[in-house]
């Protein structure tokens, strides 16, 4: 007995939505400090790199009309009413770019108004997520 | 959550790869919550639990430590979120469910406030009207 893993679980979402649409959201990574929780979305970055990359430049993009914002604005609503942390990690599959983009300001019309964004290489990146917990 | 939703697909656990190369070994502070609605104003967290054999009769195991640690750092969060959780047991055959609506939690045991076995294709009716219920909501 244990956690599903992912792939098992999503079967099963999407089984029972039958071709249905989500109402619903996930979070990657949940993480208890001893000041709160934070909460952590990956995103990984292939055509623009982690650096340059941030999701008010992608916010209305809509591919098969899955609306990104959406999922930012859910995600703060829930940061908010927990009193956690919301920190977005752009990566690339190579590891070699990080960046932690902890978000302090967030609303349908403004976007990510407010930051704080840190880039990192793969063992700074490591050493920051290891002395999270 | 928001105004518009997706369907969800199967894509590449690029995400959890990268979450098994940093997360220290043997952590009990890292979790995922596998699925969460806002449900005419309250979160709804769902947390899904493989078992071995059957999803039915494992369920009397569901007090050993590594599921109670586990519901453990999502329950505190749920409570933050003034929501409710439900587990949803199950197993290879997918053939039932065991959905078990936590009432409390503390790391020696757990409560529970409602439970039910549901087939597939109760278990389908049943998620299907948790998320239309979300999506009329998000149109209202």
């Amino acid at each position: 007995m244990g956690s599903g893993s992912d792939d098992d679980i999503k079967s099963i979402i999407i089984e029972a939505l039958d071709g249905n649409k989500t109402g619903g959201g996930d979070i990657d990574c949940l993480v208890r400090t001893k000041h709160g929780f934070i909460i952590i979305e990956f995103l990984r970055c292939i055509k623009i790199r982690p650096f340059e990359s941030h999701p008010n430049r992608y916010w209305d993009y809509v591919p098969d009309k899955i609306g990104n914002k959406n999922k930012f604005l859910a995600l703060w609503r829930l940061a908010q009413k927990t009193k956690s942390k919301l920190i977005l990690i752009n990566y690339e599959d190579s590891r070699e770019q990080f960046k932690i983009i902890e978000v302090l300001a967030l609303s349908d019309e403004k976007k990510i108004s407010d930051d704080i964004q840190t880039k990192m290489d793969r063992e700074t990146f490591h050493n920051w997520f290891r002395g999270l917990v | 959550m928001g105004n518009e939703s997706k369907i969800i697909r199967k894509t590449d656990d690029s995400a959890l790869l990268l979450l098994q190369e940093v997360a220290p070994d043997h952590t009990d502070s890292i979790t995922d919550i596998d699925s969460y609605y806002l449900v005419n104003g309250t979160y709804v967290f769902l947390e899904f639990i493989h078992c071995s054999e059957n999803a039915i009769s494992d369920i009397f195991k569901m007090d050993e430590p590594s599921v109670l640690k586990q519901v453990k750092n999502i329950w505190d969060f749920v409570q933050l979120a003034e929501g409710r959780l439900w587990l949803i047991f199950y197993d290879d055959r997918k053939e039932h469910f065991l959905l078990k609506q936590v009432v409390a939690c503390s790391h020696e045991k757990l409560s529970f406030i409602k439970e039910s076995v549901k087939s597939q294709k109760e278990f389908k009716e049943w998620f299907q009207l948790l998320n239309k219920t979300v999506l009329q909501n998000n149109v209202k």
